[in-house]
């Protein structure tokens, strides 16, 4: 009778029933498990093998001798773009996860208020984020950031500003803004749901006014936040991290190679080089610094769920 | 709230900021919609019109390229994989259910560590195995991906979806004799239903909107709409209204259903971690 109860409800260890015969639910799983491991764990696998292999497309002659750490040493001794991608990786996430996190808040504490048309609102700021991120990257590469007819640059010369051609002088500032605009409803989201779940009191303590107000929100409603604040943060950062459409379509990477980031450069390798070995590898790092990311999230989660 | 007050300067005053700060944000989206219908000279003038006279020739003039195609594409790929990671996705979730609390919890890392694995690490092993059971450019290869992308949010939010039911119904149910089929069948599966659907619509969207493998591991049989968006900008990057007539096109699809599922997308975007 317990065996019928799911697990979690009861909260008790019911894997096996009374009879000791594994019960049927415990084996519904398996075909995620399988597919998972399949179709993401066995090219890893791949990418591994073909990382330590060298292998151009261009070059069938050479064959697919096997070469060691000889690609490694390549991508963190000799290749300065790949330290250069490294850093993009790094400057794009960062500089997209605070400027996300700040707007978020702000927009969180707006519409956690009494207002006419509150749900209108959220709904309508969710929007970037559903918008593809290709069709992101040409709305913001032609009608907002083009320096002659664009609209951030008409705004500018409004206030006598000339504004500067974005993509080519400020490409990381102009991928930055193009990720903000697509994950701050994200973390609008995830910060409101905070809001949401603190005592109304505090709330409606948080109207009063002056220093009462600060205080409150200092030292109440931020360290309550603060768990939705590390989700927002650690998630938003492992999917920024992963940032290819915009700069695809963007900047292709340049001027130069100023814009580029691990995703890019992976694509660049395989697909514009064809040297598999080089962009095996090159994944297989980028694996490695997921790797320490999700290791954080999950110290995060596991502080708070109900696992 | 229990008490009613009047309402201040000060708060009619951070409710005109809260209109003007949300429509700012979303401005360049609305820019998009109205460029759509502007002529290309409209398009173009500076200071920017916001009031002209409207053509819908652009849209013609989509419907009549290929759209329809890579729409038909992008509806193949992005159905065909939240229908498999909704049917193996609930299955998992519930098993989640039944699994010891350890083993449950590691499952459950493997599980959403596989979403969080760089695509890029992965694209190339992917496109060499495509090529050599020659699914290269097919919508087989492109919901083979997306299934693996989308099943690690959809068993998550199936998990959480299925732990809310409390223990009473299924002790209720089991007392009148039904067995683990039944249990699915007659209690989860419609309790859990809107949650479920939810899942499924958010796995189209993100499905409709992936773009690093559909530009890789299609060319000219199964490329989706974010693969035309891209081809169109390369070739017809100076038609902005055209452009924006397109680009409305593509986004109805993702941000309508988006919207529809919008209560669910916290639970859906943090993996069930947050409520």
């Amino acid at each position: 009778m317990r065996g019928l109860i799911p697990r979690a409800a009861v909260d008790g260890d019911l894997t096996v029933t009374r009879g000791g015969r594994r019960r049927v639910e415990t084996l519904l799983h398996w075909p995620t498990t399988l597919y998972l491991i399949l179709v993401t764990q066995a090219p890893f696998l791949y990418a591994l093998w073909l990382s330590l292999h060298s292998w151009n497309l261009q070059m069938p002659g050479l064959g697919v001798p096997f070469v060691g750490l000889e690609n490694y040493a390549y991508d963190l001794f000799q290749d300065s773009t790949f330290w250069i991608s490294i850093l993009n990786t790094f400057v794009i996430t960062a500089g997209t996860v605070i400027v996300m996190l700040i707007l978020g808040f702000v927009f969180a504490l707006l519409l956690n208020r009494r207002l006419p048309g509150r749900g209108l609102l959220r709904t309508l700021l969710i929007i970037p984020f559903l918008v593809t991120s290709a069709v992101t990257a040409v709305l913001w590469k032609d009608t907002l950031l083009n320096p002659t007819y664009g609209m951030v640059n008409y705004l500018l010369s409004v206030v006598g500003i000339h504004g500067p051609p974005w993509l080519t002088n400020y490409g990381l500032v102009s991928i930055i803004a193009m990720n903000v605009w697509q994950w701050t409803p994200f973390c609008f989201l995830i910060l409101l749901s905070g809001l949401q779940a603190l005592p109304e009191e505090v709330m409606e303590g948080a109207q009063l006014d002056g220093a009462g107000r600060v205080a409150l929100f200092r030292h109440i409603i931020v360290p309550q936040m603060v768990r939705y604040i590390e989700v927002a943060v650690l998630l938003g950062s492992i999917f920024v991290f992963q940032t290819f459409g915009k700069i695809y379509i963007g900047t292709g990477g340049g001027p130069g190679v100023a814009t580029t980031n691990l995703s890019y450069y992976v694509y660049r390798v395989a697909f514009l080089d064809f040297s598999v070995g080089g962009a095996a590898s090159l994944g297989v790092i980028g694996v490695v610094l997921a790797f320490v990311a999700v290791q954080l999230l999950f110290r995060v989660f596991r502080e708070g769920t109900a696992l | 709230m229990s008490r009613s007050r009047g309402r201040g300067l000060g708060t009619w005053g951070l409710d005109a900021l809260t209109y003007f700060l949300v429509l700012a944000f979303i401005s360049p989206f609305l820019w998009m919609v109205l460029t759509s219908f502007k002529t290309e000279v409209a398009a173009y003038t500076i200071p920017p019109l916001i009031f002209f006279k409207a053509t819908l020739a652009h849209y013609a003039s989509v419907f009549a390229s290929r759209f329809w195609f890579y729409f038909q594409n992008s509806v193949w790929a992005a159905v065909g994989s939240a229908v498999l990671s909704v049917i193996f996705g609930t299955l998992a979730g519930y098993s989640l259910l039944y699994l010891s609390r350890k083993r449950a919890s590691g499952l459950l890392f493997f599980i959403i560590s596989t979403r969080f694995m760089p695509v890029a690490a992965v694209v190339l092993p992917v496109y060499m195995v495509l090529t050599q059971v020659h699914l290269l450019d097919t919508h087989a290869a492109l919901i083979l991906v997306y299934t693996a992308m989308d099943l690690p949010i959809v068993t998550w939010m199936a998990r959480s979806y299925f732990a809310d039911i409390p223990t009473e119904i299924f002790e209720a149910a089991s007392m009148d004799g039904a067995g683990p089929v039944q249990l699915i069948s007659r209690v989860a599966l419609p309790l859990a239903g809107p949650g479920l659907w939810a899942a499924g619509l958010l796995a189209v969207v993100f499905s409709w909107n992936e773009f690093f493998f559909a530009v890789n591991i299609t060319y000219t049989q199964a490329p989706t709409l974010p693969v035309l968006v891209s081809s169109f900008m390369t070739t017809q990057g100076l038609y902005w209204a055209r452009l924006s007539a397109l680009d409305t096109l593509v986004v109805v699809v993702p941000v309508a259903l988006g919207l529809i599922a919008q209560r669910h997308l916290v639970r859906g975007l943090t993996a069930g971690a947050l409520r």
